[in-house]
């Protein structure tokens, strides 16, 4: 039987207790930054509750229809493969709509910077680089490149459009 | 007897070692596309610690300004190393057995990029070799700047011609943390009449302190070099929109790095008694690879910037004029 993550719960548990095993102190600075908040995170159906309690993780999964209290964040499997194959800047992912992430101000931006611990103690924890290689193996890696090359496509096309107008008004020179 | 230099490891009981670096690095160039092809295999931290790295890169640049490739990152217990040769399990380089060429492979088809390249030293003599200071410790540069390419190189499904294609091969290691307030320039221009130019400073993240440049110029099998205070590089840098940043997961958290000031052309004067040169060069694409130390938080950025170059030169009293390809690095 598989030990590998299946459920976004097993993935944030592995995740944090890596961490927590190999650099402590980054463990703590997660906790401080979470405080007594309860997160709710949703990848694909996946979706779970997520909060610390006198210091200990708890993460609860939620049915697939529960709804969202604030603050919550959303994405899917292929944006978060797109992201760690370098296919999508998070810019694009949340413009785009593909990462979504509600709450106040200051909400979500203890979400974003404990995310930012995490990946940053990824490159010096192997196990947290063996999830993201576990993570990714289960995922196809064409569709986010196919997509990649759409967007692209697209936004080539967006600026030719655009510089032909500025063109037709006489505001640059015309491009052939 | 190898001309291809070996991995310098640390031994054990070194004091340093968790600084190590180490590199094996090839570009091929080619011409006609005006592609750049880039494929490196490094070593990061103390080999007998379990956080130290070994990083594999295979990138190349593409017509419409993206770049098609990937990083692979594995421990040092998941890789296979030797004095030669490094082993991922999708990108390898090693010099083969009889030490004549060095083989890189490349099998990452779901990234569209896949290689088997053998790569053949052209010039007779052994090529540069040196040590300077860098931040905290030192690095070394041992490079064979021209090589014949031969085998198969498949891009997003096309089969690429090699005939016309020039390679680059350099071995850097040394001591240092990614993320100390060190850097450098570099760049590798091959042009038409068997033309290759390579020049290299070190500096400091800002590029203000910068290092005396090492210029060198082969044409045929003749090599020129020249005095630090012979040379003069010089460039335009404006704010530049990088293609493709990697590994993903280190850009997701350096969102600020998505745009640095890069050089948008570099111009590179030489002037000894014996070769005059002026070479152009102008950035069509960037991508970025981020460097995260194993060891200690800290993260280096090396920015690859390719594009097309020009040369006018006097070689021996010789005029001549020729265009090609090229790479620039920036790093910060």
């Amino acid at each position: 039987m598989s030990n590998s993550p299946s459920h976004l719960r097993d993935w944030i548990i592995a995740l944090y207790g890596a961490l927590e095993e190999a650099e402590p102190h980054r463990a703590q600075a997660i906790r401080k930054l979470a405080g007594d908040q309860i997160s709710r995170m949703v990848l694909d159906d996946d979706r779970v509750s997520v909060r610390f309690h006198d210091e200990v993780l708890r993460v609860t999964r939620l049915r697939a229809t529960a709804k969202l209290k604030s603050p919550n964040g959303a994405t899917d499997r292929q944006t978060v493969t797109a992201l760690l194959l370098g296919y999508m800047e998070v810019s694009e992912a949340i413009s785009l709509g593909y990462i979504r992430l509600r709450g106040t101000t200051d909400e979500v931006m203890a979400i974003c910077a404990i995310i930012e611990i995490l990946v940053d103690a990824s490159t010096r924890i192997p196990t947290l680089q063996k999830n993201a290689d576990t993570f990714l193996a289960a995922t196809d890696s064409e569709a986010p490149r196919s997509d990649r090359r759409n967007r692209m496509a697209r936004v080539q096309a967006t600026a030719q459009r655009e510089r032909a107008l500025l063109g037709r008004e006489g505001l640059i020179n015309s491009f052939d | 007897m190898t001309r291809f230099d070996t991995l310098r490891p640390p031994a054990i009981g070194d004091p340093t070692a968790a600084a190590y670096k180490d590199w094996f690095h090839l570009n091929i160039f080619l011409p006609e596309s005006g592609r750049v092809v880039l494929i490196n295999l490094s070593l990061h931290g103390a080999p007998w610690d379990n956080r130290a790295r070994v990083v594999g890169v295979a990138l190349t640049s593409a017509a419409d300004g993206d770049w098609i490739g990937g990083v692979e990152v594995a421990a040092f217990a998941d890789s296979t190393i030797d004095t030669q040769a490094i082993f991922l399990s999708t990108l390898s380089i090693a010099v083969t057995r009889d030490g004549a060429a060095l083989h890189a492979r490349v099998a990452r088809p779901g990234d569209g990029f896949e290689a088997d390249i053998v790569a053949r030293p052209l010039l007779p003599a052994a090529g540069l070799d040196l040590t300077a200071a860098f931040g905290s410790g030192w690095i070394g540069w041992s490079a064979v700047p021209v090589l014949s390419i031969s085998g198969t190189l498949t891009l997003d499904g096309e089969v690429i011609a090699l005939e016309n294609a020039r390679g680059y091969h350099d071995h850097n290691w040394g001591r240092w943390f990614w993320g100390e307030d060190v850097a450098w320039e570099w760049g590798a221009w091959v042009l038409g009449d068997d033309i290759t130019i390579v020049a290299a400073r070190g500096t400091d993240k800002a590029h203000f302190n910068r290092q005396p440049p090492h210029v060198f110029l082969v044409h045929g099998s003749r090599v020129y070099g020249f005095m630090p205070n012979q040379i003069a590089l010089s460039y335009q840098a404006a704010p530049t929109r990088t293609m493709r940043r990697l590994p993903g997961s280190l850009a997701a958290i350096y969102p600020d790095r998505r745009s640095p000031d890069l050089p948008q052309s570099v111009t590179l004067r030489a002037d000894s008694p014996m070769a005059r040169f002026e070479l152009e060069f102008e950035t069509s694409t960037v991508a970025q690879l981020l460097l995260s130390d194993p060891m200690r938080p800290g993260a280096g950025f090396i920015n690859e910037l390719a594009g097309r170059c020009r040369l006018a030169a006097t070689l021996d009293h010789r005029l001549l004029r020729a265009e090609g390809v090229g790479v620039f690095e920036y790093v910060e």
